[in-house]
């Protein structure tokens, strides 16, 4: 093989590779939101299975394989890619066929995309993995050379991928796009002539045909990406009637007819919004990233609980808060009926979420369009940053961030991050969080400890909110009942910091 | 400077491991300079994308420079002593800068200290397969690459499945360190006696 060629193919192929890992990553970690988890299983496994491929290629023949590892990758990168992706909404798909009414995917449903994405991703970069020495052997690439032009093509996949080809045109295309990739390695490969084509015509139309049907896909991405949100946030809802579906057609007209689906891309995350129509009642909720944030159903008995404290300390004194997260304007609503409040100062790190909160028709009625108050006064920045750098003071801080399901959210649970927040209060002062997952408020009880913070109440159903002052507490007994206040129970010593990460809990 | 430094024979079946731990130290540091790109910007997803993709392009770089070195072996004990270097500079930025010591242009430090240990880390595996052929002259480049994704399979797997979690950012720090040295003690201890030669 001449040696030009042999380069390109080494190029497209690492590109495709790499791009391949990026996207299992991306919908791994949209099913198991443990972004440091999916990155080493998924590159960990590529290596395993490209060590294995490498191993083998010792002894075998070397052009014919390398011809039938570049049809295997065009063929089986879009089929198990596509495959992965969409296995939630098939699951609940059959859970409504066999039995109407009763659709629920439990975490340990969405736990299988973990050996899923294992075999997967080892079929494929078992294959890919032969391909180097493969390459090399055929057309006597120097061996420094083949790695270097090995690694450009997998920063083309590192960087187009995240930065460039998910956030422009989502996962399906970008599937669709990487599979061409290998169509031209193919083509590369087995037609080097015109003759060739001719000689293996069945082979060459079978590529085309197969590339046809990636186009048609590509062509319907939307649609079947909406269709596919649509039956996952249909789980475990009561939108089913009780007679069975004659057949898969039936269950996606009927989930069409009674849900909306509306997603917005920004920088920072998925933002997904869904309208219910003839549930128990008509809903409406928002997840971030496939989690959970609000329904319009109950989201004004969560917002009165978080700001409880308020009521029963008869906190006068509150004038200047801080509102860390909450974009959606919905908490900012209820903190702006305590008229004593002088000024809110509302970080949020999304500016679609607040965009959202200003100018979508439901959430501007459900939050009172409350950001266009005079009290409030909006930054787009990220909590860290703003605690770490502001020099105002404030009477109360309230912080309504995502869960720490993840290292990255498990930085504004640490002890660097309380102890800003311990910096820009007043010697009056306390804060309010939303507690996290299950297991974890020992941890944020003593990691507010440790920033400082004398001794903090966890109160609210399921003990979900923590309530902190900088000097001692004051509740009476009484108002520890009101509260709903539970007794704290024996706390150990772990404490999450940013360079010590506890938070996080695999599933 | 001159004389080119070799492995005694008798190292050769260890060498193997030597390939696997390099590359396990080269995938435990890019894991952890993504990590602190992390801790410094957010977002996970994107900041081991950006890394991993800036690790990988000057370890193409690195591949490419040291692809014929004269003295293999005495480049890659100097790359070695220089990951440490730049290793532990790059922890002590992010942690300068979440100590308010230093805030200006971390990111170009940061993007800086990832092109250099990536370059340091690629130029480790064409050394590596120059002194296995020096030690067994029928050796494959197969062979070599075999061993070095085991490494980095296993850096990759203890990286997010047990070291950031059990002893954090600084505990890996330290663990990437002493390995460094550990080879580094190897290949010093393993080298003919001045004048002798395969």
């Amino acid at each position: 093989m001449n040696k030009r060629t042999a380069m390109i193919i080494l190029f497209l192929g690492s590109f495709a590779a790499t791009s391949t890992q990026m996207l299992f990553v991306k919908i791994l970690e949209s099913f198991l939101h443990h972004e440091v988890f999916c990155y080493t299983l998924i590159v960990s496994v590529s290596f395993f299975a490209m060590a294995s491929a490498a191993k083998k290629s010792l002894s075998e023949t070397r052009f014919k394989q390398l011809l039938t590892i570049q049809n295997l990758l065009f063929f089986l990168t879009p089929i198990l890619t596509l495959a992965l992706y969409s296995f939630p909404a098939c699951l609940i798909l059959r859970q409504l066929l066999e039995m109407p009414g009763s659709a629920f995917l439990r975490q340990e449903h969405l736990s299988l995309a973990v050996p899923l994405s294992v075999i997967f991703i080892f079929a494929l970069s078992r294959l890919h993995g032969a391909e180097i020495p493969l390459l090399s052997q055929s057309s006597r690439i120097q061996f420094g050379t083949s790695l270097a032009i090995s690694y450009i093509g997998a920063i083309c996949g590192f960087l187009l991928t995240p930065f460039v080809l998910l956030p422009k045109f989502g996962i399906i295309p970008t599937i669709i796009l990487i599979s061409l990739v290998y169509f031209i390695n193919c083509l590369l490969l087995n037609f080097q002539s015109l003759q060739s084509v001719f000689r293996k015509l069945w082979l060459f139309s079978f590529h085309c045909g197969f590339s046809i049907l990636l186009v048609l896909t590509l062509s319907h991405s939307q649609q079947i990406e909406n269709l596919q949100k649509t039956l996952t946030y249909s789980n475990g809802l009561e939108v089913w009637p009780e007679d069975s579906f004659e057949s898969s057609v039936a269950v996606i007209e009927h989930l069409l007819s009674k849900m909306k689906v509306e997603t917005i891309e920004s920088p920072y995350q998925t933002i997904d919004l869904i309208e219910y129509q003839n549930s128990p009642a008509n809903d409406f909720r928002m997840y971030l990233n496939g989690e959970f944030q609000f329904g319009a159903s109950n989201e004004e008995l969560y917002h009165q609980s978080f700001l409880r404290p308020l009521r029963i300390l008869n906190a006068s004194s509150v004038k200047q808060v801080l509102v860390l997260g909450a974009g959606d304007g919905l908490l900012i609503r209820d903190l702006l009926k305590n008229s004593e409040v002088e000024k809110i100062d509302l970080v949020e790190l999304d500016n679609e979420v607040l965009n959202l909160s200003r100018n979508h028709p439901i959430l501007k009625k459900l939050s009172g369009n409350s950001l266009s108050n005079s009290k409030v006064q909006v930054h787009v920045n990220d909590a860290f940053e703003f605690t770490r750098l502001t020099d105002r003071t404030y009477d109360l801080v309230l912080i309504d961030l995502p869960h720490p399901v993840s290292f990255a959210l498990s930085k504004v649970y640490s002890q660097e991050f309380y102890r800003n927040i311990f910096r820009v209060l007043k010697p009056t002062g306390f804060l309010i969080l939303d507690g996290p997952t299950v297991g974890a408020g020992n941890i944020i009880q003593n990691t507010l400890a440790a920033a400082g913070f004398p001794s903090q109440v966890s109160y609210g159903r399921g003990n979900t909110f923590i309530f902190a002052s900088v000097s001692q507490l004051l509740f009476s007994d009484k108002q520890l009942s009101e509260l709903e206040a539970l007794t704290p129970e024996p706390i150990g010593s772990r404490i999450n910091t940013i360079w010590n990460p506890k938070l996080p809990l695999l599933f | 400077m001159g004389r080119s430094l070799t492995l005694k024979t008798n190292r050769t079946s260890q060498f193997n491991w030597v390939i696997a731990f390099a590359a396990l130290n080269g995938m435990l540091s890019e894991f952890l300079l993504a990590h602190l790109m992390a801790l410094t910007w957010g977002s996970i997803y994107k900041q081991y994308a950006l890394t991993m993709g800036l690790f990988v392009l000057s370890m193409g770089f690195g591949a490419w420079k040291f692809r014929s070195s004269q003295a293999a072996l005495r480049s890659l004990i100097k790359i070695l002593m220089a990951s440490i270097f730049f290793i532990v500079l790059a922890f002590a930025f992010t942690w300068a800068h979440s100590q308010h010591l230093f805030s200006e242009n971390i990111l170009l430090a940061q993007l800086i200290l990832i092109l250099v240990l990536g370059f340091l880390s690629g130029a480790e595996l064409p050394l590596l397969e120059q002194i296995q052929k020096q030690l067994q002259p029928i050796s494959s480049v197969s062979q070599v690459l075999i061993w070095d994704y085991l490494g980095m399979a296993m850096g990759s797997l203890l990286f997010g499945f047990y070291m950031l979690q059990a002893w954090g950012v600084l505990g890996t720090l330290i663990f990437i360190c002493c390995l460094h040295i550990v080879m580094i003690g190897w290949l010093l201890l393993g080298q003919l006696p001045k004048g002798e030669s395969l």
